[in-house]
């Protein structure tokens, strides 16, 4: 009985939490499928039965200005671009520090390996506030305001904390034995490291990559501040729409199509994860 | 050929010294069983030789060459470790297959010795699979596979069948004998068993906190231990050790028994006796005491007697199975000739 009651609770409870992440979606779901009359009747949700649904809040996206279209495909590809190469170099040089934190010991005056690893996430807790004056200074200074060089520099810087912070966390979960059996067995220490350790860490890597194109994609402040016209990147991109006097459909459409990378991005990446090779690797 | 030549090694971890003046020499083709407490530098010894640590002072030789700079991949060894160390996003054929595939050899080649030593250690079957889907037996013979395939110089071991049960050590201990016997490699095996120490082992080396009391074959330490502390650490059960008082021809054991002995020494010293040296004789025989019977503990061949001389005194009497005794009886015991060890009390060196 007082089983059931649990289980009852515990449903309400995870649907009234689903109704509060899903509704807003549909809500653009819906509405990016609707024309002027499927908007102003109010909130409908049911294709064909409650509003006519049309694809021109889509086709907007792929229309030319010129013909009432949206400026958003240059921003997509701009956000991939950036996106892309932040979190590839990010994950380069993230993790080959995090293995060196991992597994030397390093002395940076009084900090040790844990006081570097806790400094390098420190970078996390400053607001980008407080970065982005620094950063549009030097950026100016260095001539790479409003360019791809700098506004990926800037990401990397951004990223790079969360990949080390990731990486050793699983790097200390491979036991040094096998470092050290590798190294018997003949390897360098670039071989140990990507034949042997990395391999074993390979859901890391993934909930890195998650993080870092979770977190560059959907990037704003450093965006709207550091890049302007010869760089335009989506987020900022889909906010200034918003402002402008942009049907609503056009607006949902844009916004949906902006979060689909990450959605699929998510649904292969989940599935890796979901194998939970990882409790077994290590018997 | 490969002996290796270790001379004068001090290591230090910041504060902690885990080995001062090591001098040793493990000769070709020797098998060489280090043991001692935990904490006493097996390991680091070890890793020592394999270059997966580096001396604070002294030098490590192999062949003649120094091996200082040289990296662990570049001195020829194999190791075995305890936690097996295989790794685990490769197939049994793949762990057994690495080191020849780093080193550039043929596939073909790379094929046949796989097979090979696959075959020798009966892990034919297991080739396809994994680390996590075998046995915690079949994943240590694995291990020892891999340091087979090499063909190396040097076997290091360190505990590599701890953490396996009594029986599946028992079998793996004999295999390992059998390997060493036939491929004649130079091998250093770490132990906290004795029993391993005893039955693989050229010779012994017993470390204690950092330092060599010992080096011997097996009989030797047990016939002969240098101090206390071998006496003590080599033998199960422990030999018993007590606190006497030599005179002229006798001894006095604390608890007020004295027998015929002959001690070089007056004075106070410690008196060694192995449980199995002690025999059991009838009343008044020369050179014998009496101890009382607290506890019988059979263990089938034999049965243990925990005995006391006076109050406080135990003594264990290691007797055959067929002798009766119940708690409260009188033994009346005398060492086997020559089976008497005698320690300095100060210094625990052996004296006779
Ligand atoms: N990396 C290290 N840093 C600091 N101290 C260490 C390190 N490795 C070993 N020690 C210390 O050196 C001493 C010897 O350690 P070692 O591992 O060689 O002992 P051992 O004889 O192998 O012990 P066990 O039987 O428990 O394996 C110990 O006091 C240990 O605490
Ligand atoms: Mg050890």
């Amino acid at each position: 009985m007082r089983l059931s009651l649990y289980i009852g609770l515990k449903w309400v409870a995870l649907g009234l939490w689903s109704i509060f992440v899903v509704a807003p979606f549909l809500w653009a779901l819906t509405t990016s499928f609707k024309s002027d009359n499927g908007v102003t009747q109010g909130a409908t949700y049911i294709p064909w039965l409650e509003y006519e649904p049309t694809l021109e809040g889509w086709a907007t996206l792929f229309r030319d200005p010129a013909q009432g279209g949206i400026e958003i495909q240059e921003p997509y590809l701009a956000s991939v671009l950036v996106t892309a190469a932040s979190t590839f170099i990010a994950l380069v040089l993230g993790t080959l520090a995090a293995y060196g934190l991992s597994r030397f010991s390093f002395r940076a005056g009084p900090m040790k390996n844990s006081d570097i690893s806790f400094f390098f996430i420190s970078q996390r807790v400053m607001p980008p506030a407080v970065l982005a004056i620094p950063y549009f200074l030097l950026l100016q200074n260095t001539a790479l305001l409003d360019t791809y060089i700098g506004i990926v520099m800037v990401y990397t810087t951004m990223l790079l904390p969360i990949v080390v912070w990731v990486m050793v966390d699983f790097f200390n979960t491979v036991p040094i034995e096998l470092d050290e059996a590798a190294m018997i067995d003949g390897c360098n220490p670039m071989q140990t490291f990507f034949r042997i350790v990395l391999p074993n860490c390979g859901p890391g890597l993934v909930v890195a990559t998650l993080l870092c194109i979770i977190f560059s994609w959907s990037e704003f402040f450093f965006a709207m501040t550091l890049s302007f016209s010869n760089v335009q990147l989506l987020p900022p991109t889909v906010v200034i729409l918003n402002s402008n006097k942009m049907p609503w459909w056009s607006l949902s459409a844009s916004a949906l199509a902006s979060v689909l990378p990450l959605i699929i991005v998510a649904f292969f990446l989940e599935r890796y994860l979901s194998r939970g090779r990882l409790a077994r690797a290590f018997k | 050929m490969a002996q290796i030549t270790i001379d004068k090694i001090e290591k230090r971890f910041s504060v902690t010294k885990a080995l001062s003046a090591i001098d040793l020499t493990v000769r070709d083709r020797e098998f060489v069983v280090l043991v001692g407490p935990s904490g006493s530098g097996k390991s680091t010894l070890l890793r020592i030789i394999a270059g997966l640590d580096f001396p604070s002072e002294g030098t490590i030789a192999i062949d003649g060459k120094p091996m200082m700079g040289v990296a662990p991949k570049d001195r020829d060894v194999a190791m075995v470790f305890q936690s097996h160390a295989l790794y685990p996003h490769m197939t049994v054929y793949d762990n057994l297959a690495f080191n020849l595939r780093i080193r550039g050899i043929a596939r073909e080649q790379i094929d046949v010795k796989v097979k090979e030593v696959a075959a020798r250690l009966e892990i034919i079957e297991l080739l396809k699979r994994r680390p996590h889907q075998m046995s915690g037996g079949q994943r240590q013979r694995v291990a020892i596979g891999r340091a087979l395939v090499r063909d190396p110089r040097v076997f290091l071991f360190d505990e590599p069948l701890s953490n396996l049960d009594a029986e599946l050590r028992a079998r793996l201990r004999t295999e390992i004998k059998r390997l060493h016997r036939e491929l004649q490699r130079t091998s250093v095996y770490v132990t906290h068993d004795q029993i391993e120490a005893m039955t693989l082992a050229d010779r012994v080396v017993v470390l204690r906190g950092g330092r060599i009391e010992q080096v011997g074959a097996p009989d030797e330490l047990y016939a002969r231990p240098a101090n206390i502390f071998v006496g003590g650490f080599i033998g199960s059960p422990a030999m018993n050790l007590v606190p006497a008082n030599g005179a002229d021809g006798s001894l006095a054991l604390d608890g007020g028994e004295r027998f015929a002995a002959s001690t070089p020494v007056r004075g106070p010293l410690i008196a060694g006796m192995r449980p199995e040296d002690l025999m059991v004789v009838p009343v008044g025989t020369a050179g014998s005491f009496h101890a009382r019977v607290n506890l019988t503990e059979p263990t089938g061949a034999d049965t243990l007697l925990l005995c006391s001389i006076g109050a406080k005194l135990d003594l264990c009497v290691r007797v055959s199975r067929h002798m009766r005794a119940v708690e409260g009886d009188v033994l009346t015991l005398r060492p086997r000739d020559g089976s008497l060890h005698l320690f300095d009390i100060e210094s625990g060196q052996r004296l006779n």
